[in-house]
């Protein structure tokens, strides 16, 4: 672009309404810590109040009828069996806490509707507030209906405090009922300085248009009947407990209730400059706007602190007004919060489900698709306004990583500030100490934790990378789609992209902390298992490294791969970028960057084939070369087993380590895509090989030879092995593409920071 | 003189003021007089609104009709007590009529009365614009307020 026509474009003003409102995602964020917050009161509050000595002497009784819990960990029917009876003996129990907790929750919501239905009324009542007439002032009035037309509003109903002074406009109301209230003195302002009138009710009906009078007014009204309904019961339920729970449960609880204040500061704040720019925006524009903006009062200010405010600064509104570009920069703060709301809800989310959903999963999934697709909206929207000016202008982008890492940190420090970790809400003292022993399972340490400065610290860095990679992925995909589609692809690609990265995000969760609350816990007996068997397929053949053995074989891996998200969730992170490859392009005369998905599949299919031929071979040297007697064993057979999955697994590294190498560009999702299409073909090679090998008897390895001609694996073990390869296989093309790329990168010296970024 | 007709000539003459001085305020008139008369301490803090949710405000000059209202009582009760001064034998009703005509010289279709002499001219000018400083006004349009109290009575 030339110095000239980045002027030319410097001088156009982007629109910032191009993308659904992160606003939105935030105001949801929002309500969804404070209902996170009432579920930890709530539980807290149910154990003050109920009989803490039956409730455990139930679950004392449960526990010892269900059995050790390690029985059958190796045996998933007997293990099931186990976890089944555990919860039919405890269903009555957690149900009747569940329905408790639940109608705690209804009475806080139904409050809240109450205070946000009300509240017009209180404000009509307070404010002095009547109607505003074409009897007081026909101009007035004829004006104002001129200025809704002009905003695209319906006229909602105007009201005035003619005492009032001060030129102000207030936008409130509920829904199907919608007000905007005019001081007496921004009534005078109409007859004598008419611009800055229309700039203020353009304000007021800005907000009608961006839909934050519901948003805002339900969450304030969530918030005091949180306080009323949650806060107020729990406090002196703590007045029997030692001073250091109280202690816990105070400062985590200030510490809540302080960033639910600021951050609905910040929200509010964001909407005050986007209905200015709104209002900017309009056909005539509001020329008035800037003075008015630099004229606004000072009142209310609350010590200089601007977090402390419900409205930005004269100054940052001005600034925006004069540069829209300054609402596409992606904030760290609204990473960091998306990040802390994550872990702080989920934790009282999974407690709360597993009261009614007693699949061993279920409610971990459940929990992280209810919070965090929307901490994924407010980074999508974070992310691809950043990107979108920055091919709109043409200019180079601002480093995301820290965003990134911003999400990260605020994960943790949300875990950490989780009122979850406090025991659960649970009761303390001797007989749930004594509970535990029995359980004979250890105590689910939090994230964060003193842990974390020993070996817990891998717990600590799997967040901060697994979500900077997160945040750059999303870069990747608004990068090739913006770049691909122009700026028309930035509406519904947007759109797209929040679902896509919801998902990613939700799938990432649920296995983080299936990984780290439910796995780890029950790696012993699992790590116990995986030697025996290694130790004993030794004896009979070949089996390599032992780290290698554990990777393939360990109940662990093989669990979290074949959880059904993981694959879809996996394909996501190649197909959304590389959808762009549809596109049309933003122009005719606009070069479009190339995209080299023909190159990922075909290295992805030459790596499956070739994998398929090294099985056929594989079978043919064991039909040749291992005796019948030895081949029937059921260790050989197993350690046989071992050898397929490790080649289907490896064929999508190898796939994706060349499909990184030779796509130069987004090398990554080309990696992923290579590795996929590879481990697509190589489970395909191993099922089918089977059935070749009961019809071909030199590949043959059982004794029945050609008798059972042809066989055909069944269903559930083709899936198995399906997500079993292709989810570990996934994960290890990941790992390599990115040591591919970074490898290339040192190599060429950087340079491909240069280009489009994967 | 009755409270009711005395509040009536004030809004009446506050009303005129405001006309002449700030007749953008002339639509806020109407409830402003009514609460000034229910409480007048109230309407002359002239409170600024508070920094709401959603909110706009901007600064703006102070009203004009709460001291105009001011402004005219004391002027009226002013001039009542020098016309009491003058006439002590006459019914207050009398007195208020007086008043009255004192403000309206030009639309009355009766004899016309005698005015107010130039030394009583200047002390309601001295009481109008004294009052007018003492509740704020800036001093431009204390003056103006002054003299349109001034003016509305000099009408021959």
């Amino acid at each position: 672009m030339s110095p000239e026509t980045g002027a030319a474009a410097r001088q156009t003003r982007v629109d910032p309404f191009a993308f659904p409102s992160d606003t939105t995602f935030r105001f949801v964020l929002l309500i969804l810590s404070v209902l996170g917050a009432s579920l930890f009161a709530f539980n807290w509050v149910y154990w003050s109040v109920h009989d803490v000595n039956r409730e455990l002497a139930i679950t004392f009784r449960c526990v010892r009828e269900a059995g050790p819990v390690f029985s059958g960990t190796g045996d998933p029917t007997a293990y099931a069996a186990r976890t089944s009876r555990l919860h039919a003996c405890l269903a009555g129990l957690n149900h009747e806490k569940g329905r408790w907790i639940l109608g705690a929750v209804g009475l806080l919501l139904l409050v809240a509707l109450v205070v946000y239905a009300v509240w017009p009324k209180w404000k009509l009542w307070r404010g002095k507030l009547t109607p505003l007439t074409a009897e007081d002032a026909p101009e007035v009035v004829a004006y104002l209906d001129e200025l809704c037309r002009e905003a695209g509003v319906p006229t909602p109903r105007f009201v005035w405090n003619p005492l009032a002074a001060g030129a102000s406009g207030l936008a409130f109301g509920r829904l199907g009922s919608r007000y905007v209230a005019l001081s007496g003195g921004l009534v005078t302002t109409f007859y004598t300085d008419r611009d800055a009138f229309r700039a203020v009710v353009l304000h007021e009906l800005a907000h009608l248009r961006n839909g934050d009078v519901d948003k805002t007014y339900f969450t304030m009204a969530l918030w005091y009947s949180f306080l009323a309904i949650a806060v107020l019961p729990l406090l002196p339920t703590l007045h029997d407990e030692g001073a250091a729970t109280i202690w816990r449960v105070s400062w985590r609880l200030a510490a809540l209730v302080v960033l639910v204040y600021l951050s609905r500061n910040a929200v509010l704040r964001a909407r005050e400059v986007y209905a200015d720019v709104r209002a900017s925006l309009g056909p005539n524009g509001a020329p008035g706007l800037e003075r008015a903006v630099g004229k606004l009062k000072s009142s209310g200010r609350r010590l200089g602190i601007p977090f402390l405010h419900v409205h930005p600064s004269p100054k940052e509104r001005l600034a925006a007004l004069r540069d829209n570009d300054r609402l596409f920069r992606p904030g760290l703060w609204e990473a960091f919060g998306a990040g802390v709301v994550l872990t702080l809800v989920y934790h009282q989310l999974v407690t709360l489900i597993t009261f009614y959903y007693t699949s061993d999963t279920g409610a971990l999934w459940l929990a992280a698709l209810i919070v965090a697709p929307f901490a994924a909206g407010v980074v999508v929207l974070g992310v691809w306004r950043g990107v979108f000016l920055a091919t709109v202008r043409n200019a180079t982008l601002s480093p995301l990583w820290r965003i990134g890492l911003a999400l990260g940190a605020g994960f943790l420090i949300g875990e950490f500030l989780s009122l979850q970790n406090l025991a659960s809400g649970s009761p303390t003292g001797e007989a749930p100490k004594a509970l535990a022993k029995i359980i004979d399972v250890p105590p689910t340490r939090p994230v964060v934790g003193t842990a974390l400065f020993g070996p817990g610290l891998v717990w600590g860095v799997i967040p901060l990378v697994s979500l900077l990679l997160f945040v750059l992925w999303i870069q990747t995909g608004a990068r090739v789609w913006l770049e691909r589609g122009g700026e028309r692809a930035a509406r519904w690609a947007g759109r797209l992209a929040i679902l896509a990265a919801g998902a990613v995000l939700t799938v990432w969760t649920g296995i983080f902390f299936l990984l780290h609350d439910l796995l780890v816990q029950v790696a012993p007996v699992t790590a116990r298992i995986v030697n025996a068997d290694y130790d004993a397929i030794g004896t009979v053949t070949w089996t390599g490294p032992r780290f290698l053995y554990r990777l393939v074989m360990d109940p662990e891996a093989q669990y979290l791969g074949s959880r059904w998200p993981v694959v879809p969730a996996f394909a996501l992170l190649w197909a959304f970028p590389l959808a762009a490859v549809a596109a049309r392009a933003r122009a005719r005369s606009a070069p479009r960057p190339r995209l080299f998905v023909g190159r990922a599949l075909l290295v992805g299919a030459a790596s499956g084939a070739s994998a398929w031929i090294l099985l056929l071979v594989l079978r043919a040297r064991v039909h040749s070369g291992v005796d019948l007697s030895i081949r029937k064993q059921d260790t050989f057979i197993l350690g046989f087993q071992y050898w397929q999955l490790s080649l289907a697994i490896a064929t999508q590294v190898v796939a994706s380590t060349v499909a990184a190498a030779v796509c130069p560009r987004l090398r990554i999702p080309h990696g992923l895509l290579a590795g996929f299409v590879g481990g697509v073909i190589g489970v395909a090679a191993l099922l089918l090989s089977v059935t070749i090998g009961t019809c071909v008897r030199p590949l043959s390895l059982g004794a029945s030879g050609t008798a059972d001609c042809p066989f055909f694996v069944q269903g559930v073990f083709v899936r198995q092995v399906f997500y079993q390869v292709v989810g570990l296989g996934s994960a290890l093309a990941l790992v390599a593409a990115l040591t591919t790329r970074g490898a290339v990168m040192l190599a060429t010296g950087r340079r491909e920071q240069r280009g489009p970024s994967d | 003189m009755t409270e009711s007709v005395e509040n009536e000539i004030v809004a009446d003459v506050a009303r005129g003021l405001v006309a002449q001085t700030a007749p953008q305020e002339l639509p806020l008139f109407r409830a402003m007089s009514e609460a000034y008369f229910k409480d007048p301490q109230k309407v002359l803090e002239q409170k600024q609104g508070k920094d709401e949710m959603l909110g706009f405000g901007v600064e703006i000059a102070m009203f004009v009709a709460p001291v105009a209202l001011e402004v005219a009582k004391t002027v009226v009760t002013f001039l009542v007590a020098e016309l009491r001064k003058s006439a002590e034998k006459e019914a207050s009703g009398a007195i208020q009529e007086r008043v009255h005509e004192l403000f309206h010289r030009d639309t009355g279709g009766g004899e016309p009365q005698p005015g107010l002499t130039r030394e009583q001219l200047a002390r309601v000018h001295e009481v109008a614009l004294k009052k007018a400083s003492e509740l704020k006004l800036p001093k431009p349009q204390a003056d103006l307020l002054a003299d349109s109290v001034v003016g509305s009575l000099s009408v021959a």
